[in-house]
């Protein structure tokens, strides 16, 4: 054995032996880590999941989309997202877009119901029917009714079949009840006046800012009338807010988490440094270096903190599991807190162990004359 | 020259009266008896030339002609404590080794010196006993018999014989003696007059110290 390898042992022994005549200490240290991780981990997952449903609700209502509606300057292509030169053309690289012609005439359900109806490329009414919109077949957008159902429409009382869908994702921008959607190329000659373009267009990250602006530039440019624009911006900074508050209480949060840690295993460590100091400076005076022997105490502490910390997020999350279903929410435990929130609390704690640790490296610098008699 | 104190000024509280103040001291090859009455400074000197402790100003060069740091300590030094301060929880044989391991001796010739020492020193049958089980006189041999496992350059031994019977004080002696006719230095603190007796073979040199 080498003496790396002996001193290691050594000290594992010795802290065995420590652990076991005085239980409280290492248990005094891992149930606070535990206690304090744990309720900061409730705290992280109460905000992952408070944000996760907030984005979830913007995406469903369609709220990331800005909708614009203007008078329609072309026809629909059947084959194109957009006809060609299009005044939303620059738009399309900056995001996710899709335009929709509102027909004047409304389209009437069997029971006599008028809903608007828009035009849309087939490949768009394709999309949004799934299989049952191919070959050319209308849309209709509702929630009353179960998807996939083949229902007669009419419009200028002529009679056509559409097949039944819920509308979703940036459809809900729309803020409509039941509408439906025809191919470009069920619009006819009676349609060509009073039509509007309506753009649903989700920004992306880069444009998210700049979207609204960039719309009325376009129209400016062109001298047309602006738009009219619905803008989600308003309830992306609310998020965006939100995601900051929560930053700054994450922040906080590790702070105080650290400052607890540096406290409590401080105090303790100064308690211990007393039984350890004789047979440091023991050591010490074999010609065992002073880092080395802060570094078993580093170990034990990170030992000690770490299987707290992990114990922690892994009852936490059980513990936000079980008081969800318990309360009866509809809200879904979040599967995982973001990594960055996970890095904060390990950071949080594992830096507290080391600071706790400065007063020990202090010690450590007393010479050992000073301590052996 | 095993040792060389300029200007040492040392003092254990900086409110309290120095312990050694403006002190200068050579100590050559051999052995050296430091004597005097108890609060002279005996230990310091020894802690302070193990580099044990540190001067407030002056300085103590080794032979090497740098202050004894840790090097010092692992390698060349074997140091005897006045209270013999053995490693608490281990068997008196790992003691030893640990000691050995720690100057950087390999294990196997370890365990020969190891075991050469104990039998010198008639410790070998308490080689697997609990240091907390050894009387107060097989503790001074074994702290003894650790300083010399690890083969160091200079032992200093800090009243080695204290409390010690005749026959007991005549085996440290015999072994110091030993140990010394192989060419090697010892700086050895002691009001022990029987000790000074049996070492007297080996040619010391005295320093005296008194309190201040």
């Amino acid at each position: 054995m080498n003496a790396a390898t002996t001193v290691g042992l050594y000290h594992w022994r010795a802290l065995v032996l420590r652990w076991r005549s005085q239980p409280a200490s290492p248990l005094a240290r891992w149930v606070l880590t535990f206690a304090l991780s744990a309720a900061a981990g409730v705290l992280l997952l109460g905000f992952a999941a408070a944000e996760g449903a907030r984005r979830a609700e913007l995406r469903r209502l369609g709220l990331d989309t800005i909708v614009i509606e203007a008078p329609s300057q072309s026809l629909l292509s059947e084959h194109a997202l957009l006809p060609p030169d299009h005044w939303a053309g620059p738009l399309e690289k900056g995001g996710e877009l899709l335009l929709l012609q509102q027909l004047p005439e409304p389209a009437f359900t069997p029971w006599g119901d008028p809903m608007p109806v828009f035009a849309a490329p087939l490949s768009v009414a394709t999309l949004l029917g799934g299989g049952a919109a191919r070959g050319g077949n209308a849309v209709w957008l509702t929630r009353t009714l179960p998807p996939g159902r083949r229902v007669p429409l009419s419009r200028r009382n002529l009679p056509f079949s559409a097949v039944t869908a819920v509308p979703s994702g940036n459809l809900e921008a729309l803020g409509l009840g039941d509408f439906a959607i025809v191919p470009a190329a069920a619009a006819d000659e009676r349609d060509a006046q009073g039509r509007l373009d309506v753009i649903l267009f989700r920004p992306g990250p880069d444009m998210a800012e700049h979207a609204v602006d960039a719309v009325r530039r376009l129209f400016a440019v062109e001298g047309s009338s602006p738009p009219s624009l619905r803008d989600p911006t308003p309830y992306r900074a609310a998020l965006e807010a939100f995601t900051s508050t929560q930053r700054r209480w994450r922040t906080g949060m590790s702070l105080l988490l650290c400052l607890c840690i540096v406290l409590a295993f401080g105090s303790i460590g100064m308690l211990e440094e007393r039984q350890t100091r004789y047979t440091q400076a023991l050591l010490r005076s074999f010609g065992v270096s002073a880092a080395s022997l802060w570094s078993v105490s580093l170990l034990e502490n990170l030992l000690l903190a770490n299987t707290a910390l992990l114990a922690a997020l892994v009852s936490s999350r059980l513990a936000a599991r079980a008081v969800l279903s318990l309360a009866g929410s509809s809200l879904p435990a979040p599967a995982y807190v973001e990594t960055a929130s996970l890095l904060w609390l390990a950071c949080a704690v594992n830096a507290g162990v080391v600071l706790s640790l400065m007063p020990l490296a202090n010690a450590l610098r007393r010479p050992v004359g000073a301590v052996l008699p | 020259m095993l040792f060389r104190l300029v200007d040492l000024t040392f003092r254990y509280r900086s409110d309290s009266d120095p312990v050694f103040d403006g002190y200068n001291l050579e100590v050559g090859d051999g052995l050296t008896l430091v004597r005097g009455a108890s609060g002279g400074g005996k230990s310091t000197l020894l802690k302070l030339m193990a580099g044990y402790l540190a001067p407030q100003s002056g300085s103590v060069l080794t032979r090497h002609g740098r202050s004894p740091d840790r090097e010092f300590m692992r390698r060349e030094a074997g140091f005897v404590f006045q209270q013999f301060n053995l490693l608490p929880g281990t068997t008196l044989r790992h003691n030893l080794e640990l000691a050995g391991l720690v100057a950087g001796i390999e294990s196997r010739p370890l365990s020969a010196s190891v075991e050469d020492w104990l039998g010198r020193l008639g410790i070998s049958q308490l080689a697997d006993t609990p240091v907390e089980r050894l009387s107060g006189g097989q503790v001074q041999r074994a702290a003894l018999a650790r300083a010399l496992a690890k083969a160091p350059a200079i032992l200093l031994l800090d009243e080695p014989t204290s409390g010690l019977d005749d026959e007991a004080t005549g085996v440290i002696a015999g072994v110091l003696l030993g140990w010394l006719s192989a060419g090697r230095s010892a700086i050895v603190s002691t009001h022990d007059p029987r000790l000074a007796v049996g070492l007297a073979a080996a040619g010391p040199r005295s320093i005296g110290l008194s309190p201040e």
